[in-house]
C-alpha cells in the first residue's frame, strides 16, 4: 500500500474567516525557523520509510519560497525514501503566486498544484476573509498552465451566505473552461470558533441554506461529468488519472506522517496529531521529542470501521478485497448486519469489489458512517 | 422556660429580603459565626440558592440574651414564597405565635404577601411589620406603612424600618419578637401533643419529623403514636437545629425542633398529624390541615427504556421528603412506561423535575402539564382525567369541567388595561378591582388554571414591565366548552402530544403547535407530514422536508480522528432522541405545546 507524507505549513498572511485549521502569522525569521524545525522532525521520524505522495498543506505552503521548498524537499529525502514519482502537491493562494514563481516552484519538485479560488464571485470573497480577487485567481490558474502543471487542482466552496445557484454554477463553468483537470468542492461549514462563526450566531450573517447549498451540489455532481470531470469522491472531481493520490491513500485509509504543528499521522496502528502551538512544537523538538498533542491506538474494529467510513466516501467504494486481505476476514463478517439493512433501505450498492454509498446517499452520508460506528465507541 | 419561648415566621414575597433577614438573625444572636455562614444557611438545597427561592421548610433555633437580661429562646419556621407551595406556609404557620412581615420599601405589597398575612391573621398570628431595603435611595417607607394600614388593616405606626443587608434594625427586630410575640402556648403538664409539620429522609437515621411539641413534652425512650395512622414508635432521639441538628435530653411544650424515631415509611408520619403518648395520651388530635390535591399533572419518561426502574427508585425517594409529589405508572404508545406525576404547580413540576435529571442522573422526557379535567359521561358517572391522552371519546362525553382559580394580581394602575386583556385572553372572568391607594389596584379574576399554567405569569410580568404579582388559588370544578386536540407525525397519534383545549381555540393552538413543532423536529431522512386533528378532522399541517445536507465533506490534512469523534457526537446526539415509529423527535418537542402563542 502506498503511504504520504503530510508537511503543514502553519503561516497564513491573514486568517481566513471560516477556517479552523492552525495558523500564524507569518515573519520571514519565523519560517526560516520553523523549516530546521520541520527537518529536525523528519529525522526523529523517518527510517526510510518509502512515500509516494507528499502533500504540502497548510496554512498557506505558497508563503515559502521555491528555494525553501526544495530545501526541505532535499533535506527530508535523507530521512525518508521518497519514491521517484513521487506525487508532491502543494497548496497556494493565488494572491502570494506570481508567474515566475511558478516556474521555479516546478523546478524545485512540486508536480500537483492545488489553488485556493473559492469563489470567483467578487462579492462574496471578502466575506470569507480571502485576500485575492477572482481575477487575481483565474491569472494563477493560466500561470500554472503556462508553468506546467498539468495536474493542477482547484478548491471551490459552495453554500455561502448570499452565494446564488446561478454564481456557483459560473464559478464552476469558468474552471471547468479553463481545463483544470481537478475540481475540489467544498460545502461551507460554519465553525463557532471563527469570525464567520460568529457573525453568523450574531445574525450578521445569514446561516447558510441546507436546501440551496444541496441544489448547488446536485447541479455540480450532475454537470462535471458531461464535461469529463467525473466524481470520484464526496467532494472531489477529476479527469480520469488525474485524481489526488494523496488524498486517496486517506480514503483508503493508508498509512502517512505528519510533519509540522497541527499535523497528524496514522502509522503502525496509532493515530497521533502533533501539538497545535507553534512554541510548544519547537520546544519538544528542541528536546529532541515528538512533539505528541494527542494520541490513540485503534483497536482493530476501530480501524475497520474507519476503513469503510473511509472508503464509502469514495465513488469506488470500500473495497471489500483489500478490506478482507488487511483484516483477515470480510466485510459481511465485520458489519454483516449494518450492510443488509443499508442495501435493504437502498443506502448501499453492491460493487464488483465491495460496497458503495447509493448516489442520493452522498450529501447527507454521516447517517450511513454513524450505522458502522460500534456504541462502545460512543 | 415556656415563657422564653418565641416561635415566628417570616413573610415576604419573593426577592423581598427574607432570605438575608432570616441570617442576619442567626449571625447576630451568633447562633452560627460569619465563618460558618454560607450565604442564606436556610435555602440550603442546591437548586433554592440558584434560584433563589425556598421550596424546603427549614427550621433554626436562636439563642437570644434580650436587653431584659434574660434569654429567650427564639424558634425561626422559615416558609416559602412561591404561590405553589402555600400549603406549606399554612403548615409553618399553624406553628407559630408570630410572624415578621417583610415588605420591599421600595416595592410594597405584592400578591404573595397579601396571601400569605391573611393566612397568618387566619391563625390569629402576632405580626410585626418590618420595612426592608430602605437603604435603597428609592425606598419610601412612608408609602408602604399607609399600604399596609390600608391594605392589611394593621396598625403600621410601629413598623421596624431595616437593612437587612446592612444589618440596620436588626437589633430592633429581635427585642420585638421578644416583646410582641405571645410566649409559646400550650400545657407542659399535659399529656404529650406535638404537631409534625414536616419531615424529610436521612438514610440511616429515617425518617426525622419537624415538629412543635403544643402540650406535654418529647424525650428519648418514650413510646409514642401518630394520632392519625395510629402507628407507634420509640423515639431514639430528639433535638433542635442550630440549623445543624443538636440533640437535647427532652423537648418541652412550646419549643420547636426534631424527633428521630427510626421510622422507614414517609407516609407513618403525615404532615399534620399529632404525635402522642402510646399509652395515657391525648384525647384528641390538634386541629390539622387538610390534605392539598396536586391540580398539575405530568408524564415522565425516561428517554432510555432501561432507565425506568430508576426513576421509580428516585421517585420513591423523592415522596420520602414530599408528601405533596404523586405518582403512579403509565404507558404511552409512544414513549413507552412511565409515571403520570402530579404537583402542586408549574414550579413544583420544574423543581422535582431538575431533581431527578440532577441528583439522580436520570434523562427524561416530560410532556407539557396539564390539569386535571372532570368528564362526566353519557351514563351520568362521572371520571377524573388527569391524562388527556385518556379522555374518553366525544360520543361517550356528556361535559367537561375544569379547575378553575381566583387570581389576584396586584398592579400600578397604568398596567391595568394591559392585564385586563391578558386576562380576556386567557377566558379570565371579571371580579373586582380595589385601589390599593391611588397608583395601584388589586384586580380579582377568576381564571381556567389550564390558563394560568403555561406563561400566564410570564405575561403578566412582561406586559405590567415587571411590576404586577400573582396569587390564587383553586375555587372549584366549572363545565367549559373542551375538546381534545392531538398531533399526528408521520401519520400516526403521538399519544404524549395530546392536550385538552377550548374549543375557540382549537385552530389558532393546532395551527401553532405544528409550526412549533416543525422547527424543533430535525429533517429526517425522509418528509414527515405533522398534523393537527380534531377528532377524526385534520385542522391544521406542516411537512418536516427530507434531510439534503449532513456529511462532513472536507479532508482536514489526513485529522480521521476528529472526523470520527464528530460522527461519535452525532451518533450520541441522535441516541437522546426519542425514536418514536420511524421518525426521531427530541426531548423537548414533548415540552413545544408550553411555547406556542395562539
Amino acid at each position: 500500500m502506498a503511504s504520504g507524507l503530510y508537511i503543514h505549513v502553519p503561516f497564513c498572511r491573514q486568517k481566513c474567516a471560516y477556517c479552523d485549521f492552525y495558523s500564524v502569522a507569518a515573519t520571514p525569521e519565523a519560517i526560516e525557523r520553523y523549516l530546521q524545525l520541520v527537518v529536525a522532525e523528519a529525522e526523529l521520524r523517518g527510517q526510510g520509510q518509502t512515500i509516494n505522495t507528499v502533500f504540502w498543506g497548510g496554512g498557506t505552503p505558497s508563503l515559502l519560497s521555491p528555494r525553501q521548498i526544495s530545501t526541505v524537499l532535499d533535506r527530508v529525502s535523507r530521512y525518508f525514501c521518497v519514491a521517484q514519482d513521487a506525487e508532491i502537491t502543494m497548496e497556494a493562494n493565488p494572491e502570494t503566486l506570481e508567474q515566475q514563481g511558478l516556474v521555479a516552484y516546478r523546478q524545485a519538485g512540486i508536480n500537483r498544484l492545488s489553488l485556493g479560488v473559492q469563489s470567483l464571485e467578487p462579492g462574496l470573497l471578502p466575506l470569507l476573509g480571502r485576500r485575492h480577487t477572482a481575477e487575481q485567481a483565474q491569472a494563477a490558474v493560466s500561470w500554472a498552465q503556462a508553468a506546467g502543471f498539468s495536474s493542477l487542482s482547484c478548491d471551490l466552496i459552495y453554500g455561502i451566505p448570499g452565494q446564488t445557484l446561478a454564481s456557483w454554477q459560473h464559478d464552476v463553468q469558468t474552471l471547468a473552461a479553463c481545463g483544470v483537470p481537478h475540481l475540489s468542492l467544498y460545502c461551507l461549514e460554519v465553525y463557532e470558533a471563527t469570525p464567520l462563526g460568529r457573525a453568523v450566531a450574531g445574525g450578521r450573517v445569514p446561516r447558510p441554506d441546507d436546501d440551496l447549498s444541496a441544489d448547488m451540489y446536485d447541479w455540480a455532481r450532475a454537470y462535471l461529468p458531461e464535461q469529463g470531470l467525473p466524481q470520484y469522491e464526496i467532494s472531489n472531481f477529476a479527469r480520469p488519472g488525474w485524481e489526488c493520490k494523496h488524498n486517496i491513500n486517506y480514503w483508503q485509509n493508508g498509512e502517512y506522517l505528519g510533519l509540522g504543528p497541527a499535523a497528524c499521522s496514522y502509522w503502525q496502528g496509532v493515530r497521533d496529531c502533533n501539538v497545535r502551538d507553534l512554541a510548544a512544537y519547537e520546544q519538544q523538538i528542541s528536546c529532541g521529542r515528538r512533539p505528541i498533542g494527542s494520541s490513540e491506538c485503534l483497536d482493530e474494529r476501530g480501524a475497520a470501521a474507519e476503513t469503510v467510513i473511509l472508503g464509502l466516501r469514495l465513488n469506488a467504494g470500500v473495497d471489500g478485497i483489500a478490506f478482507a486481505q488487511r483484516f483477515g476476514y470480510t466485510l459481511e463478517t465485520a458489519f454483516g448486519d449494518v450492510i443488509e439493512e443499508l442495501l435493504h433501505k437502498g443506502w448501499l450498492v453492491r460493487t464488483s469489489r465491495g460496497y458503495a454509498l447509493a448516489k442520493k446517499m452522498q450529501p447527507i452520508a454521516n447517517s450511513v458512517f454513524c450505522s458502522f460506528l460500534s456504541d462502545s465507541n460512543t | 422556660m415556656q415563657r422564653n419561648i418565641r416561635n415566628f415566621c417570616i413573610i415576604a414575597h419573593i426577592d423581598h429580603g427574607k432570605s438575608t433577614l432570616a441570617d442576619q438573625l442567626i449571625q447576630t444572636t451568633g447562633t452560627l459565626s460569619k465563618r460558618e455562614m454560607v450565604d442564606q444557611v436556610l435555602d440550603n438545597m442546591d437548586l433554592e440558592r440558584e434560584r433563589g427561592i425556598t421550596i424546603k421548610l427549614q427550621t433554626v433555633r436562636l439563642l437570644y440574651h434580650a436587653e431584659d437580661g434574660q434569654e429567650y429562646m427564639l424558634n425561626l419556621i422559615d416558609t416559602p414564597g412561591h404561590v405553589d407551595f402555600s400549603y406549606e406556609v399554612s403548615r409553618s404557620l399553624a406553628a407559630c405565635e408570630g410572624a415578621l412581615l417583610v415588605v420591599d420599601a421600595v416595592q410594597g405589597i405584592e400578591a404573595q404577601t397579601l396571601a400569605n398575612v391573611y393566612l397568618a391573621l387566619e391563625h390569629n398570628l402576632a405580626i410585626i411589620p418590618v420595612i426592608n431595603k430602605i437603604d435603597l435611595p428609592a425606598a419610601d417607607p412612608e408609602r408602604v406603612k399607609r399600604e399596609i394600614e390600608d391594605v392589611i388593616g394593621i396598625d403600621a405606626e410601629e413598623a421596624i424600618l431595616c437593612s437587612a443587608k446592612e444589618g440596620i434594625g436588626i437589633a430592633e427586630i429581635l427585642e420585638r419578637i421578644v416583646s410582641d410575640v405571645p410566649a409559646a402556648s400550650g400545657a407542659s403538664e399535659a399529656p404529650l401533643r406535638a404537631l409534625i409539620f414536616d419531615s424529610f429522609y436521612d438514610d440511616y437515621r429515617g425518617v426525622i419529623t419537624y415538629l412543635r411539641v403544643v402540650d406535654g413534652s418529647l424525650e428519648p425512650g418514650m413510646k409514642v403514636r401518630m394520632m392519625a395512622t395510629g402507628k407507634e414508635f420509640e423515639v431514639d432521639d430528639v433535638g433542635v437545629f442550630t440549623p445543624p441538628m443538636l440533640s437535647l435530653p427532652q423537648l418541652t411544650a412550646g419549643q420547636v425542633g426534631y424527633m428521630a424515631a427510626s421510622i422507614k415509611n414517609v407516609k407513618d408520619t403525615q404532615v399534620g398529624d399529632t404525635i402522642t403518648l402510646a399509652k395515657g395520651g391525648a384525647k384528641g388530635p390538634l386541629a390539622g390541615y387538610k390534605k392539598v390535591m396536586p391540580m398539575v399533572f405530568c408524564g415522565l419518561y425516561p428517554v432510555d427504556t432501561v432507565q425506568y426502574e430508576d426513576l421509580r427508585t428516585a421517585l420513591d425517594k423523592l415522596q420520602l421528603n414530599d408528601a405533596s409529589l404523586v405518582y403512579e405508572p403509565e404507558t404511552s404508545e409512544a414513549l413507552g412506561f412511565g409515571f403520570r406525576c402530579g404537583f402542586l404547580g408549574l414550579l413544583h413540576m420544574e423543581v422535582i423535575q431538575e431533581r431527578l435529571e440532577r441528583e439522580y442522573d436520570l434523562d427524561l422526557i416530560t410532556t407539557a402539564p396539564n390539569t386535571v379535567y372532570q368528564a362526566t359521561l353519557v351514563d351520568g358517572s362521572v371520571i377524573r382525567v388527569d391524562n388527556p391522552a385518556l379522555l374518553p371519546a366525544e360520543s361517550k362525553l356528556e361535559s367537561l369541567a375544569e379547575p378553575f382559580v381566583k387570581a389576584s394580581i396586584i398592579v400600578p394602575s397604568d398596567f391595568i388595561g394591559n392585564m385586563m386583556e391578558l386576562a380576556k385572553e386567557r377566558r379570565g372572568i371579571f371580579v373586582n378591582m380595589d385601589y390599593l391607594d391611588t397608583s395601584r389596584v388589586v384586580l380579582t379574576y377568576e381564571l381556567p388554571l389550564s390558563e394560568i399554567l403555561y406563561d400566564f405569569f410570564d405575561q403578566l410580568k412582561s406586559r405590567s414591565k415587571g411590576y404586577a404579582s400573582l396569587d390564587y388559588e383553586v375555587v372549584g370544578y366549572r363545565e367549559s366548552d373542551l375538546q381534545r386536540l392531538d398531533i399526528l407525525i408521520n401519520g400516526e397519534v403521538l399519544d404524549a402530544l395530546s392536550t385538552i383545549v377550548h374549543k375557540d381555540r382549537a385552530y389558532n393552538k393546532g395551527k401553532g403547535l405544528v409550526e412549533r413543532l416543525r422547527k424543533i423536529i430535525p429533517r429526517q431522512m425522509f418528509d414527515v407530514p405533522l398534523q393537527a386533528a380534531i377528532g377524526n378532522k385534520i385542522i391544521a399541517r406542516e411537512t418536516v422536508k427530507a434531510l439534503r445536507k449532513d456529511v462532513l465533506s472536507k479532508c482536514y490534512g489526513g485529522d480521521i480522528s476528529r472526523k470520527r469523534k464528530l460522527l461519535e457526537k452525532q451518533k450520541e446526539g441522535k441516541k437522546r432522541m426519542k425514536q418514536v415509529g420511524s421518525v426521531e423527535i427530541p426531548q423537548e418537542a414533548f415540552m413545544a405545546v408550553l411555547k406556542v402563542d395562539d
